[in-house]
């Protein structure tokens, strides 16, 4: 599940409240229908490693493990030392040693050996070259698909999210604004490239469309549900161009944050 | 999850500095007892002197009874002889507060180091977003912390203490060191008690404050403060002819810097203290948000008793340092407006501080009211 705002929409105060690094103003998070602050057992089931945040600096990798071990009863070890060494790297260093992407790929690698059903990564992409954030995708995946493991990963990478998430969750001032399924939404929506007639932006494009980009008079739109009814609709607007275009996150997150002013669109027609 | 997990958990994270707190308490006392020794030798080597007479140009004959003499007046470390002393207590003489050996002020400065570092570090060194994200309950890692921390600081008293008479025993005659058991046992306790209340003060004090160097700061100013109210309700009991409150309340505003009186009534406040403290520090503990982690008060509901303690203890302050007897008026004047200045300030500051918690409730209040829509 990916967790999509833009910077200060709260991505991050989320996840830290979720664990409870920072105490709720109001509501409850729950596992299976159970306060985590009453049972404070159930936080083991859910793992959230921010390294930047964390006291990692100075322990070496193996002794950064021993703590986790203790707060974890399901970590496993020998798994964590498995992937250090699959990925060349020397439990006795310090995590400050490491590059970004290895400090990045060593909270990947104790989230995992947690045992934690549920992992919550922040930015696991940010800064990272193609070669990690690949390593980082190969990871995830054959997570989830060896051990059921749920992951809720909060990113601006959305191309990379694309390709991992099967749900994605929008969050804007500090509500969730939508959930998205990712193949539903791909069978019901669509990002037309329009232009119409000089002077005219029908209703039907700014009622069940999002204008996502213009450029001079060509109009990029998305409808997040584009039934018979309104392709109908847009066809009987008798567009000069109507072509469909390739959607992607990128496209559902400008949707959703991206709004350019009437008036520059109706000068721009 | 089991107890002895997390107690791993943090004996992992503070063993360092357990350690560091045992040497330097190894340190310290070594290097009193050092200075005590050498001050016996010195004692000697000065009676050895005067007990052999100069004649003529020449060394005169030692006078053995004079040497035991001077030695006798010189040279005893401890001693139950005195026992009413100068302050006249039976427990402890007052010759063996004065050696500096009673009340370690190393061994305090360490309790009061120890509670801020455990609480500081952990916050600032963001080990504390970890303990909370783990799966203990807050309640439990502040009082698993806070005993590991305690049991470090009873080892590190209880070895100064075996090192300080463990030394003092094997290497000054035991004539010169005279001191029964019970004394030291008084001692000993004496010492873990305050040194307990201390940390536990100072643990509270830092799970407010966060950053060490505010939290000592506030801390010696708190300190100094609280020496002047003591004193200031002592002329004020004076005044009125009551000693025993007087009396009482010396030893409840500082005990520490006379532990030869008031003995028992010392160690059961500063027993209280360090309860108090100890109790009210869990539910700070566990009410705090990794959000705080700045100098700023990681309980903002405390600023308001804070600035109340800081007001009554600065004009007490400014009270206790002022001799009306023998002053003008003018001086007397000046006083005043010190004063009610001081109290103005104190006002004006909380006053300011009211305003920031009022925006931050409201903001805070809109935002549960925009989530309630």
């Amino acid at each position: 599940m990916g967790l999509v705002g833009r910077n200060g929409a709260g991505k991050t105060t989320l996840f830290q409240t979720l664990v409870h690094q920072y105490i709720a103003d109001g509501g409850v998070v729950q596992i299976d229908d159970q306060d985590t602050v009453q049972r404070p057992e159930l936080r083991a089931q859910m793992v959230f490693i921010d390294g930047q945040n964390l006291f990692f600096g100075h322990y070496t990798l193996l002794r950064l493990a021993d703590f986790y071990q203790q707060a974890y009863p399901q970590f496993n070890a020998a798994r964590y030392a498995d992937l250090l060494r699959e990925y060349k790297l020397n439990g006795q260093r310090t995590f400050g040693e490491l590059s970004k992407g290895y400090r990045a790929l060593v909270c990947i690698f104790l989230a995992l050996a947690s045992g934690a059903p549920y992992v919550l990564l922040d930015e696991p992409f940010d800064g990272l070259d193609a070669i990690v954030r690949e390593q980082i995708v190969k990871l995830v995946i054959s997570e989830v698909a060896e051990h059921q493991t749920a992951f809720l990963i909060a990113s601006h990478n959305l191309e990379e999210l694309d390709g991992l998430a099967d749900r994605v969750l929008f969050l804007k001032g500090g509500t969730i604004t939508h959930d998205y399924k990712l193949e539903e939404l791909r069978q019901q929506a669509v990002k037309l490239q329009l232009v119409f007639p000089v002077g005219q932006v029908p209703d039907i494009v700014q009622s069940a469309g999002k204008i996502i980009a213009t450029q001079g008079r060509v109009l990029t739109v998305v409808f997040a549900n584009y039934t018979p009814e309104v392709a109908a609709a847009v066809s009987a607007a008798q567009p000069v161009l109507q072509e469909e275009l390739a959607l992607d996150l990128v496209d559902l997150f400008k949707a959703e944050y991206i709004h350019p002013k009437n008036e520059e669109v109706l000068k721009n027609a | 999850m089991h107890k002895d997990e997390l107690g791993k958990m943090l004996w992992l994270r503070h063993r360092w500095v357990y350690a560091l707190l045992v040497v330097l308490a190894l340190g310290s006392a070594l290097y009193s007892t050092t200075t005590t020794i050498d001050n016996y030798h010195q004692s000697a080597s000065y009676a050895r002197s005067a007990a052999t007479k100069h004649k003529n140009g020449k060394r005169g004959a030692f006078n053995d009874q004079k040497y035991r003499k001077i030695m006798k007046e010189q040279a005893v470390i401890f001693t139950t002889e005195n026992a009413e002393g100068t302050s006249g207590t039976k427990a402890i003489p007052y010759n063996v507060q004065s050696s500096g050996a009673v009340t370690s002020y190393m061994m305090l400065i360490l309790a009061a180091t120890l509670g801020i570092a455990l609480v500081s570090w952990d916050r600032l060194g963001k080990f504390e977003r970890f303990l909370y994200a783990s799966p203990f309950a807050r309640r439990r890692i502040y009082w698993q912390r806070f005993g590991q921390g305690l049991g470090a600081l009873l080892c590190a008293t209880t070895a100064f203490y075996l090192l300080t008479f463990g030394a003092l025993f094997t290497m000054v005659p035991a004539q010169y060191v005279n001191i029964t058991v019970f004394g030291m046992l008084q001692i000993w306790v004496y010492n873990l008690v305050a040194d307990s209340a201390l940390y536990a003060a100072a643990s509270w004090l830092a799970l407010i404050f966060s950053n060490p160097l505010v939290t000592s700061v506030i801390g010696i100013i708190g300190f100094v403060l609280l020496d002047a109210f003591q004193g200031a309700v002592q002329i004020i009991f004076a005044a009125i002819k009551h000693p025993t409150w007087s009396r009482a309340i010396e030893f409840g505003g500082i005990a520490l810097r006379s532990p030869g009186r008031y003995w028992l009534t010392g160690l059961l406040v500063m027993i209280i203290g360090a309860v108090v403290f100890a109790f009210w520090g869990a539910p700070i503990f566990a009410r705090s948000s990794s959000e705080n982690t700045s100098h700023i008060l990681a309980f903002p509901p405390m600023k308001w008793p804070l600035i109340v303690i800081m007001a009554v203890l600065g004009s007490s302050y400014a009270f206790d340092y002022y001799d009306f007897r023998t002053s003008g008026i003018l001086v007397g004047a000046i006083f005043r407006m010190v004063l009610v200045g001081l109290i103005i300030g104190f006002c004006m500051w909380g006053l300011l501080s009211f305003g920031s918690i009022r925006r931050r409730w409201i903001s805070r209040r809109n935002a549960k009211l925009k989530l309630k829509a």
